[in-house]
């Protein structure tokens, strides 16, 4: 009758780090943590459709974060996507406030987090679409791409889930949609200046 | 630059970024980097380029798990229509009926150790693989699930942190020693006070809870998990159902 207990916090964490299980660590913190932090966002004037779209970038933001060790030694993984879901949601909220009330309410209802955590969340901010640019790409260049950089799978086993004939042929394709990518990201100046500030500032 | 050549260099842009570059090769397009601007600029975009992959990879999959979430749980948000017809009174009478009896099996049943059972879940540290992340020791020592060692080295310390406190009551509790896991989580709390602080507040209701339960201290333990059940942003809020609540009230009843 409890909370199932699927995956220890070091067992999410290693899953996350080692590319294993991802969709099954996803479904244990849905189902596990949604509900607790869906309460942040309906007790503080959220409604419904806020706790998705905020429990979606909390989500987004713990993984990235864990992958790129960002994610140290700071409380649980229950505790550290609570103060996550706080300063997001205030952050959130704080735009869609009046000035008068902006610069004190919603700044004092955020927890502390780690200055790296912070200034990763403040360079997020103007990534959020970049999923826009992805997709535009088709269904290939994702496939391929995703497969390399997310799952990082080497070359070989990428090619047994695509139709090319050889690595070679998969090599030249991977580098054609990545380069395209590239032109995506140059013909966007906001987004190619947000990345930069990301990068700059350790992402 | 030309095509060939790019490729060349998107390969050993992958090389660097994954660590799989030899450390004279990984100097030698360090230096390249250093002296060219251009091919930094174009490094820069590619890393610009597997950043946008990684994130909206991320992102696609957790679309796809809140997706999964939804459906999942979409019969247990509907609301049902109930007619008050007299079938409909007949059904509800015998239901009322079988509750009763559950009741009563369930009051003659409940005790502290199966409820204990029901809500303990287990405290783990995380475990990153960073090899800069050095942990105190009595953080390893929690790790290793050495308790006796935690308590033990707990008593050492001069200058006890939040954390070493909190890890400590929680130590008590798995060693069985319920006296002392209440009085590490109350000191906690009182440094928190003297301090102005909130460090492992939440956690040490829980846990403080939970060695009041099994102290036989049944009032204290329902205070608490009341307090914890009412409180929207408590972090172990859904820890505690409405059933246990019950359980709580009828094992104080029982005392």
């Amino acid at each position: 009758m409890k909370v199932e207990r699927g995956f220890s916090d070091e067992e999410i964490i290693s899953s996350i780090q080692n590319n294993r299980e991802i969709s099954k660590v996803l479904d244990f913190m849905y189902r596990n943590y949604f509900e607790m932090l869906k309460t942040i966002i309906l007790s503080n004037n959220g409604n419904e459709e806020d706790a998705q779209d905020i429990m979606q970038e909390v989500f987004v933001a713990f993984i990235d974060l864990v992958r790129k060790e960002k994610y140290r030694k700071e409380a649980s993984v229950r505790s550290f996507l609570y103060t996550l879901t706080r300063n997001m949601w205030f952050s959130e909220a704080r735009k869609r406030s009046s000035a008068l009330k902006r610069d004190t309410y919603f700044e004092d209802q955020k927890d502390d987090l780690e200055k790296d955590v912070t200034d990763y969340l403040e360079y997020s901010e103007g990534l959020k679409f970049v999923s826009n640019l992805f997709e535009s790409l088709g269904e290939v260049c994702k496939k391929i791409l995703t497969l390399f950089y997310f799952k990082d799978l080497p070359m070989r086993e990428i090619l047994e889930h695509v139709d090319y004939e050889n690595e070679q042929v998969l090599r030249n394709k991977k580098y054609k949609c990545q380069r395209e990518l590239i032109k995506r990201i140059e013909a966007s100046p906001a987004l190619y200046q947000n990345l930069k500030s990301a990068l700059e500032h350790g992402r | 630059m030309e095509d060939n050549k790019a490729l060349t260099y998107y390969e050993r842009f992958d090389s660097l970024l994954k660590g799989n570059m030899e450390p004279g090769e990984q100097q030698l397009l360090e230096a390249e980097l250093n002296e060219n601007p251009d091919l930094q600029n174009e490094f820069d975009l590619f890393k610009m380029s597997v950043e946008v992959t990684t994130r909206s990879s991320i992102r696609e999959e957790v679309k796809m798990a809140n997706h999964r979430f939804l459906n999942q749980d979409q019969p247990y948000h509907k609301i049902k229509t109930v007619s008050l017809t007299t079938w409909g009174m007949r059904i509800a009478a015998g239901l009322l009926a079988l509750m009763v009896c559950y009741s009563v099996v369930r009051f003659s049943m409940v005790n502290s150790s199966d409820i204990y059972s029901q809500l303990y879940t287990e405290y783990n540290l995380p475990i990153t693989r960073s090899s800069d992340v050095e942990y105190a020791h009595l953080d390893s020592l929690y790790i290793s699930g050495r308790y006796a060692d935690v308590m033990a080295y707990f008593q050492q310390l001069d200058n006890k942190t939040s954390r070493d406190y909190f890890l400590t009551g929680v130590s008590f509790l798995k060693e069985a020693e319920y006296d002392q896991a209440v009085k590490t989580f109350n000191e906690l709390k009182k440094e928190n006070k003297r301090n102005g602080t909130q460090d492992f507040e939440q956690e040490s209701d829980y846990y403080l809870a939970l060695a009041y339960l099994n102290n036989r201290n049944i009032d204290e333990a329902l205070v608490l998990f009341k307090a914890i059940k009412n409180n929207p942003s408590h972090i172990y809020r859904c820890n505690v159902s409405s059933e246990d609540m019950l359980d709580l009230k009828m094992l104080k009843l029982k005392n």
